[in-house]
This record gives C-alpha cells, sequence and structure tokens, in this order.
C-alpha cells in the first residue's frame, strides 16, 4: 500500500487560461475520501479548468471515484471544468469499468 | 485515611470542616511518628504528608491558604508539646507547608482533576509531581533545619526526611486521592476489606519479627494478589498497614532492619526504599489489570457494534426461499472482516409486470450504518420503479432522479436485470456495476453491454443490452467485495472469478454461491463486504 498524496499546481498553457492541475498518488480508497474530496473541491474553487492527473494513483476505489465524480459535479454547476487524464492500468480500467472513462474525460 | 473526609468529586465542602478534619488527621499522624516511628531521633515515616498533599488536592485553592495555616498551627503545636527549640519548630512548619504545595500545585497543573491513579499518566505524575518533588522540596528545608540546629551532616539528615516524607505521600496521599474508586460498601465488601487489612498486618509482623531471619518480603504476593483482584483503595489500604506495622516493629527493634548495622538514616530510607517499592509493584499491576479491563471491555463493545451493524445488513436482505417459474435462485451475504465495515452491498429478487422477473446487485458507497440506511431506500425505490414496467434503462433512469432525494446514494452502482421466461431473454444494465457473469456448458463469460455510469451522475444516459440464456445456463452477479484486492488488478481478479466459476457449471445456485464465498478471500482478509446472487435458467423454458 501506498500512502495518498495531493499536490496542487498551476500549469502554464497557451490553450487553457487558468489551468491548475492536481497531482494524485497513492491509494485513493475510503480512509482518504474526505481529504481527496477536499483538496479537489479547493481546485475547482480556485480555477475555470482543472485537470486531475491520476498517473501516480496505484490503488483506487468507489470512495476515490466518488469524491472525481463530486467534484466534477461541482465544476459543472458552475460552469467550470475538471477532467482526468494520465488514467491508466488499474485506475483506467476501474473508470472504464464503471462507466465514467467518459464523464470525466477531457472533452 | 481520615483524610477522605475532605473533599470529594469536586464538590467543595466547608473550609471550617475542611480545617478541622485536616487538622485532626495531622496531628493524629504527627503524633504517631513521635511515638511510635521515633520522631525524636528523627528517623521517620511521616504519614501526614500524604494529609496535606491529598487536602490540598481535593479542594479548592480559595481553601489553600486556611488549611496550610491549620497544618501550620498544628505543626508547631505538636513540636512545641514535644519540647523540640523554636528553631526546629519554625523550619518544620515551613516545610511541612511548603512540600505538600508544591506537590499539589503541580499535580493539578499536570493533571486535571479528579486525578485518576489508575490511568498510566496520572499516576507518573503522581509519583513525579507529590512522592519525588514536594517532597524533595520539604527534605531541602527540613535536612536544612536539623544539621543547621543540631550541627550534624546536612546529607545524613537529607535522606531519611525525604524518604518519610514520599513515603508518607505514597502510601496515605495514594489511598486518600484513590478514595474514589473503592468498591460499594455492602457488608460482604467491608468484611473482605476487614480481612485484607488483617492478614495484612498479620503477614507483614510475621516478616518483620525475627531479627535473624529475612522474611520482610512476606508481604508481597499477599499485595500483589489484592491488587489484581481487589480495588485499588483496598490494595492501597493495606499498603499502607503494611508500612505502618512494618516501620512500627522496626522502631520497637524487631525485624531485619533493626538488627542492621550501620547508620541509622540509611536503614531507615532503605526501609522506606522497600516499602515504596513493594506498594509501587502492586500499583503498576493494578493500573496493568485496568488497562486491559478497559480494553476487553471496549473489544466487547466494538464486537456488540458490529454483530448489530451485521445483523442489520443480513435483516435488510431479502431470504430468498422460493424458486420462482423457471428459474431457480440463491444469495449469499458475507461480510468484511476484521475491519468494521457494514455493507451497503444488497441484492434483490422480485416479480415484475410482463412476465418478468427484476434481479438486482447493487453496492452504496460507503461503509458504515449510513450506507446501509441508504441501501435499504434505494433497494425499495428500485422495486416500486420497476413495476412501471420500463425496462432494466428506464428504471435505472428513475433511480437517478430518485437518488436526489436519497441521502448516500450518490455514485450507488447498481446491476438491474429482467428476465423473462417465456422466451428465455434477460434485458440488463449496469449503473457503474461490474458485469455479470453467464456460466454456459462453453464456459464462463462476462457480459459487458447495458454499461453506463453510477447512480446520480449528471448527464448520463442508460443503456440496456438484451441477452439469450441457454437452458441450464446460471448467471452470477456480485459486488466488487467478491473481486477487488489491493493487490490484484481489477481486470485480473475477474478474469480469476470467470476461470473458477467455469467449471462449476450445471452446479446447483446454492452450492455455487456458498462455494464463491468461501474461496473469495484466496487467503486473505476480505476487506469489503461482498454479495453475491446466482440465478439458474430452466433447463426448458417455461411456456407459459
Amino acid at each position: 500500500m501506498k500512502a495518498f498524496e495531493a499536490r496542487t499546481t498551476a500549469e502554464p498553457t497557451t490553450a487553457e487560461p487558468a489551468h491548475t492541475v492536481v497531482l494524485l498518488s497513492g491509494d485513493c480508497d475510503l480512509s482518504v475520501r474526505d481529504r481527496m474530496t477536499a483538496v479537489l473541491l479547493a481546485a475547482v474553487d480556485d480555477a475555470p479548468v482543472v485537470a486531475v492527473d491520476l498517473a501516480g494513483v496505484t490503488f483506487m476505489d468507489s470512495s476515490g471515484l466518488h469524491a472525481l465524480v463530486t467534484a466534477h459535479h461541482s465544476a459543472q454547476r458552475r460552469g467550470r471544468r475538471l477532467y482526468v487524464r494520465g488514467a491508466t492500468g488499474v485506475v483506467g480500467a476501474l473508470l472504464h469499468l464503471t462507466g465514467l472513462a467518459g464523464v470525466l474525460s477531457r472533452d | 485515611m481520615r483524610g477522605c473526609g475532605v473533599a470529594v468529586e469536586g464538590r467543595a465542602r466547608p473550609t471550617w470542616l475542611v480545617v478541622l478534619v485536616v487538622a485532626a488527621a495531622y496531628a493524629a499522624g504527627a503524633q504517631l511518628a513521635f511515638a511510635v516511628f521515633g520522631a525524636p531521633a528523627i528517623v521517620v515515616l511521616f504519614l501526614p504528608a500524604g494529609v496535606t498533599l491529598s487536602a490540598l488536592v481535593l479542594t479548592p485553592r480559595r481553601q489553600w491558604p486556611w488549611i496550610l495555616a491549620a497544618v501550620a498551627a498544628t505543626e508547631i503545636t505538636v513540636d512545641v508539646t514535644h519540647g523540640q527549640s523554636p528553631g526546629f519548630v519554625w523550619g518544620f512548619a515551613l516545610a511541612n507547608t511548603v512540600e505538600p504545595l508544591a506537590g499539589a500545585w503541580l499535580l493539578r497543573r499536570r493533571v486535571g482533576t479528579p486525578v485518576d491513579l489508575l490511568r498510566r499518566r496520572d499516576l507518573v505524575t503522581f509519583l513525579v509531581c507529590c512522592v519525588a518533588i514536594g517532597p524533595l522540596a520539604g527534605a531541602l528545608i527540613g535536612a536544612t533545619t536539623i544539621s543547621w540546629g543540631l550541627g550534624s551532616a546536612w546529607w545524613e539528615a537529607f535522606l531519611p526526611f525525604w524518604a518519610g516524607d514520599a513515603t508518607g505521600a505514597l502510601t496515605v496521599g495514594g489511598c486518600v486521592l484513590a478514595w474514589r474508586l473503592r468498591p460499594r460498601l455492602t457488608a460482604a465488601a467491608a468484611a473482605r476489606w476487614g480481612l485484607a487489612l488483617a492478614a495484612t498486618v498479620t503477614v507483614t509482623a510475621a516478616g518483620f519479627w525475627p531479627a535473624q531471619l529475612p522474611l520482610f518480603y512476606l508481604p508481597i504476593p499477599l499485595l500483589f494478589l489484592l491488587a489484581f483482584q481487589q480495588r485499588l483503595p483496598v490494595a492501597l489500604t493495606c499498603g499502607l498497614a503494611m508500612t505502618v506495622t512494618a516501620n512500627a516493629l522496626t522502631n520497637a527493634g524487631h525485624g531485619p532492619w533493626a538488627a542492621l548495622d550501620g547508620p541509622a538514616e540509611a536503614r531507615t530510607a532503605t526501609l522506606q526504599l522497600f516499602l515504596g517499592v513493594t506498594i509501587l509493584g502492586a500499583w503498576f499491576l493494578a493500573v496493568g489489570v485496568a488497562e486491559r479491563d478497559n480494553a476487553m471491555q471496549q473489544v466487547r463493545h466494538f464486537e456488540e457494534e458490529q454483530n448489530a451493524a451485521h445483523r442489520l445488513q443480513r435483516a435488510l436482505l431479502p431470504v430468498l426461499t422460493e424458486d420462482r417459474p423457471g428459474l431457480e435462485v440463491s444469495a449469499g451475504y458475507r461480510p468484511a472482516e476484521r475491519t468494521h465495515d457494514v455493507g451497503g452491498d444488497w441484492y434483490d429478487l422480485f416479480t415484475v409486470p410482463g412476465d418478468r422477473i427484476g434481479l438486482v446487485v447493487g453496492d452504496v458507497v460507503g461503509h458504515d450504518l449510513s450506507a446501509a440506511a441508504a441501501m435499504a431506500r434505494l433497494q425499495t425505490a428500485l422495486r416500486i420503479l420497476a413495476q412501471s414496467g420500463d425496462g432494466p434503462a428506464g428504471t435505472l433512469s428513475g433511480l437517478d432522479r430518485a437518488s436526489d432525494q436519497i441521502a448516500g446514494a450518490f455514485m450507488t452502482t447498481v446491476g438491474y436485470a429482467d428476465y423473462h421466461p417465456p422466451t428465455a431473454t434477460l434485458r440488463y444494465a449496469c449503473a457503474g456495476h461490474l458485469p455479470p457473469l453467464l456460466l454456459t456448458a462453453d464456459g464462463a463469460r462476462f457480459l459487458w453491454g447495458g454499461r453506463s455510469a453510477p447512480v446520480g451522475v449528471a448527464g448520463v444516459d442508460r443503456i440496456e443490452a438484451e441477452q439469450h440464456v441457454p437452458p441450464g445456463s446460471t448467471l452470477i452477479w456480485y459486488t466488487d467485495g467478491l473481486v477487488e484486492r489491493v493487490t490484484v488488478p481489477l481486470p485480473e481478479s475477474l478474469a480469476r472469478l470467470a476461470e473458477r466459476a467455469a467449471p462449476l457449471h450445471g452446479h446447483d445456485p446454492a452450492e455455487l454461491c456458498g462455494r464463491l464465498l468461501d474461496e473469495v478471500s484466496d487467503g486473505d482478509t476480505l476487506r469489503d463486504d461482498a454479495v453475491v446472487l446466482c440465478v439458474r435458467f430452466a433447463a426448458e423454458p417455461s411456456m407459459r
């Protein structure tokens, strides 16, 4: 098991004006759901576009998905955007399996 | 012991009563020191140290000046009646007020009231502040007074003064401060307590009588037994009885310490040290027992709560007693091990208009009683929505709308299917849920159709798929507890499930459920609840 970590950075891009990236790593399970939700909601508060980078995530269960979709809904309600990237392997399979890959994708 | 009436559990007693009791107890203890423990030779066990200390710990600060004044006055009176010179008198009065003041002030600063002497932290603080530091302050003043008055060596006065006062604080102070932990005084309890005291005095007397036979350790097992079996005040009062008996006999010339050669100061100091160490040993044992009892009580409480949660979970799941026309069904639930998690996992089976049978497996996010409550509401909502005959996709769309009104429903995964026996067709839809596994003579394969996001996700179109089920095939539907392992990627554990299930084709659904749930853990601890629903379709579709 790997400890959960979340880091929020601003990423300068030409395409997206105020683009925030949240880098998640470790295990995203029930024990970190509240922390993960808080980090993601704070990111949505701060920027119109938030990319959640899941490349470092080693494990995710329904609690982690809950946090992602909660933040996604919050962004939608305010006319903002949140999408995930770097979801490969286990996490990518989970997103496809649960039918969330489309909902949380960039487009 | 008489200090016990001073004040209990934060309720302040009248100042006059406190002062009276403290003065009486102090005078009695000081007289005892002169009469029995050889105070004139300054080789003493000084029990009043514990009287003043515990009085200060148990009373509000506004009563402190009165208590200290009463103690000083009593000390002066007792000293003067025993013919002490004025220099001694004032020095001792100062020592015997500064000492308990320092101890009580430090203890109350570090530990809130009431002090719980069965708690490790409180006991250690009591020992450091009231048994070590307080008497140290008293001994500094007392030894200076004595060495200045008698012209004797400072160290020779300091050690026994410290040891005598520390033992007084430990024994009497301990008894009074632990008094609130006493057993309920029924006649039987009082008789047992009295018997314990009598036995302690007898055994101690036996140990401290012969001078040439070292038997002083005799009270140790008795004291330890009392600490193990009885409440702390019983053990501590017996410790006090042992201390008084041993000192009285030693001072009367009995026992191994009286027969020792060497300076009297070293003898009295080592005697008090022996008695203090013995009492502390018993005390630590009592603390250990109390900690163990607390831990066991917590475990029991935890287990009861967990059992209640699992009983609730089981009660919420339907009992599938009857097979439906054209179907044999069985379902099983296995709670998570080790963790305190209660489900949110459920299965259901009911009839639907149009000669159909609805099959449900679902999983609410989270594992607590509120998840179980959300599950119960979703289960009911889904049953009612299915009666509209809208089919799986339509029913799940209805559940999306209903989920707004159900706390904790968001992101629930649900698989819903309805089976039409006359045509042997299964319509199914998965809202973020794991795919059903179809077991046929050709092997096991997952049904990957009808997939969409979990319940409550905005802007999702529900879709469904249709599958013809061959006669004799079995549908296995489950929650992620059956397959999810931290160490194994999900696609891999799904493949393992299919591998395990394939040879079980043709088995009775009840046996299948049992086998899958038994083998689910693969030797690992089951971290999540698991639910399995097994439905075997009749060999010949029933024509109705």
